[in-house]
């Protein structure tokens, strides 16, 4: 594995797809621009590698500002009606997978909880992981490049 | 009229103790004399320091009468919110749990506060553990509103001339706002700028050092005292210390960013009114000042401090909470427990959301001084059941970024309005220079209408 990961041998791209679809994770590429070396040039773009041919012209309507912001969950009734309400076609597909996402974070955290603190604590809980689950499910969504592999920043300059 | 000691802000303060004109015992005896006449329905501080205080001011005034002068604070009273550790007098963070606690040993903060000359006047009230449930501290511009929080003892005794410096700490919003709220100054320098150890966390990667003072010269002083790398912070950042006040005043009027999307549509009228004002009399005295778009990743990064925050105060807190879960207040007990339920995957992800935001934010800012925008969404909400919103403040301390509160005015319920300038990773000097010109420009807020002045 570390002379991958170390760049001394390269892989091959249909089996690092193959791996991708089975592990249902993201392939990023590197565009580099013409001759640009330059690293502030350098984009990365990341797409499901189910997906990879369809998606790549689109642009991410997970990245407007409307379904981001407004994550719409069981516990935001009114959030979720100001949603409906401004929203494209489009946004409503995208709200709907973040609604979905945040229910599943919302059932599967109240079950930990319930194993953890007891079922009547979880449910006491239910509004506050409610919360949490909305933004567990937006930072799910919230698509990312590798950039320059950003550690956190310990003694990091600028 | 001879001000009172009380009123001197640091500066002030320091300058008189080197010319004799105010003695330190003077000086601390004349902020004990307020803090008897105003603590009691104030609430700012948990602890006083009397003994100690009046002790060591007899000393440094010995040694400035013989033209010993240890630092820029030599003699100047200053408070710690109760999250700071100090040597021989209790830290219990606003919680039972721990209750009676009293550390071996300083804060790095509180320690070089001390090198420079400070006097520790007492500790002050915080929300438990810097989390949501509130202090007993009122609102010096009223009582029955909260002085914001988490730092809510620092602000209001700073406002209410009990101290003129305070340290507090930010993760969200928890300097800049309570200073908002009670008309003063406050600023969060950059994340590992100002050592953390010795200071209780709420989380490892979002904590600040902050700094609390009634005008942008002091905290900048407050800044040089403590700024420096320090091995025992894993956090401290290795970086060279300049002169922070090398560029006041400024040689040309700053260049501002002016945000009026996102999470604007939240602002109270009267703040955005109160923007309105002050950036248009910072633009007739010469500041440019341009519209601006925040990054893309501004859009997940409440989220992502949400997901990242939880995450370490559950971590923080795991030894204590398994021991004393019932001595946590509610929302803090709360705050935990939902920490304890996120998979690993999604906290890691919020940290490259906020890495990713940080990287955005400071090539944003390039170009400018600073960003310009309210401090908070509204003045001081009338309760005293919670601390106010941290949505304006909390994506800085996200990104670690300098960010600076300054008084702007009072709304029509006269309470305190401010603006918030907001700087690139390690930007102090430049920061700390646009403040000083827009507090020059918009000139000071008359202290809070407290009846029990001496």
């Amino acid at each position: 594995m570390r002379k991958y990961e170390h760049g001394r041998n390269r892989g091959n791209l249909s089996y690092l797809f193959d791996l991708a679809c089975v592990l249902e994770v993201e392939i990023f590429f590197e565009e580099m621009e013409a001759g640009g070396a330059d690293k502030s040039s350098r984009q990365l773009t990341g797409v499901p590698a189910s997906n990879l041919v369809a998606s790549a012209a689109k642009p991410d309507p997970l990245a407007k500002r409307e379904t981001l912001e407004q994550v719409p969950c069981g516990a935001m009734p009114a959030a979720d009606q100001r949603l409906k309400e401004t929203m494209t076609v489009d946004d409503k597909d995208q709200a709907a997978q973040l609604h979905a996402s945040a229910d599943e974070l919302l059932e599967r955290m109240l079950a930990t909880a319930a194993r953890r603190f007891g079922a009547e604590r979880a449910e006491a809980l239910r509004p506050a992981i409610a919360e949490l689950a909305a933004s567990a499910a937006q930072v799910r969504s919230y698509r990312l490049g590798l950039g320059d592999r950003p550690g956190f920043y310990l003694n990091a300059k600028v | 009229m001879l001000r009172s000691p009380s009123d001197m802000t640091c500066c002030e303060a320091a300058a008189a103790i080197r010319q004799a004109s105010v003695s330190p015992l003077e000086l601390v005896d004349s902020l004990l004399e307020r803090i008897d006449a105003l603590d009691g329905e104030i609430e700012a501080f948990c602890f006083v320091d009397r003994e100690n205080a009046r002790r060591r001011a007899i000393e440094l005034g010995n040694e400035a009468a013989r033209g010993i002068i240890r630092g820029p604070l030599h003699g100047v009273p200053f408070v710690a919110k109760d999250l700071f550790y100090t040597r021989g007098i209790p830290t219990e963070a606003g919680s039972k749990v721990l209750k009676g606690h009293t550390s071996s040993f300083d804060a790095t903060a509180v320690a070089r506060l001390n090198q420079a000359g400070g006097i520790l006047l007492g500790k002050t009230h915080t929300t438990e553990f810097a989390i949501l449930d509130p202090a007993p501290t009122r609102n010096p511009w009223n009582y029955e509103h909260t002085p914001g929080g988490s730092s809510s003892g620092s602000a209001a005794a700073v406002a209410a001339h009990m101290a003129p410096l305070a340290l507090a700490t930010q993760t969200g919003g928890s300097t800049l706002r309570p200073a908002a709220y009670c008309g003063v100054v406050g600023f969060k320098p950059s994340f590992g700028r100002v050592s953390l150890h010795g200071v209780l966390p709420l989380t490892w990667c979002m904590d600040h050092v902050g700094f609390i003072a009634r005008d942008v010269a002091d905290v900048a002083v407050a800044l040089q005292v403590t700024a420096g790398f320090d091995p025992a912070d894993p956090a401290s950042a290795n970086v060279d210390v300049p002169d922070f006040r090398s560029l006041i005043p400024m040689a040309k009027p700053p260049i501002f960013g002016r945000v009026r999307h996102a999470f604007f549509d939240d602002a109270d009228p009267e703040v955005l009114m109160a923007l309105g004002e002050a950036t248009t009399r910072l633009s007739r005295s010469g500041a440019s000042i341009r519209d601006v778009r925040l990054p893309e990743s501004f859009t997940a990064i409440h989220a992502a401090q949400h997901v990242a925050g939880d995450v370490e105060t559950a971590e923080v807190h795991s030894g204590l909470y398994a021991l004393y879960s019932e001595l946590y207040r509610p929302k803090a007990r709360e705050a935990i427990e939902v920490g304890f339920l996120v998979p690993a995957e999604l906290y890691l992800r919020a940290q490259r959301i906020r890495q990713q935001f940080r990287s955005d934010m400071n090539e944003m800012l390039e170009p400018f001084d600073a960003l310009i925008l309210p401090t908070a969404n509204a003045p001081a909400p009338k309760h005293l059941v919670s601390v106010g919103d941290w949505k304006f403040q909390s994506p800085w301390s996200s990104a670690g970024l300098p960010s600076i509160s300054i008084p702007c005015g009072l709304s029509s319920a006269r309470l305190p309005l401010a603006i918030q300038l907001v700087g690139g990773a390690f930007s102090e000097p430049s920061l700390l220079a646009a403040a000083a010109w827009c507090e020059s420009v918009l000139g000071r807020l008359p202290p809070p209408p407290l009846s029990a002045s001496p």
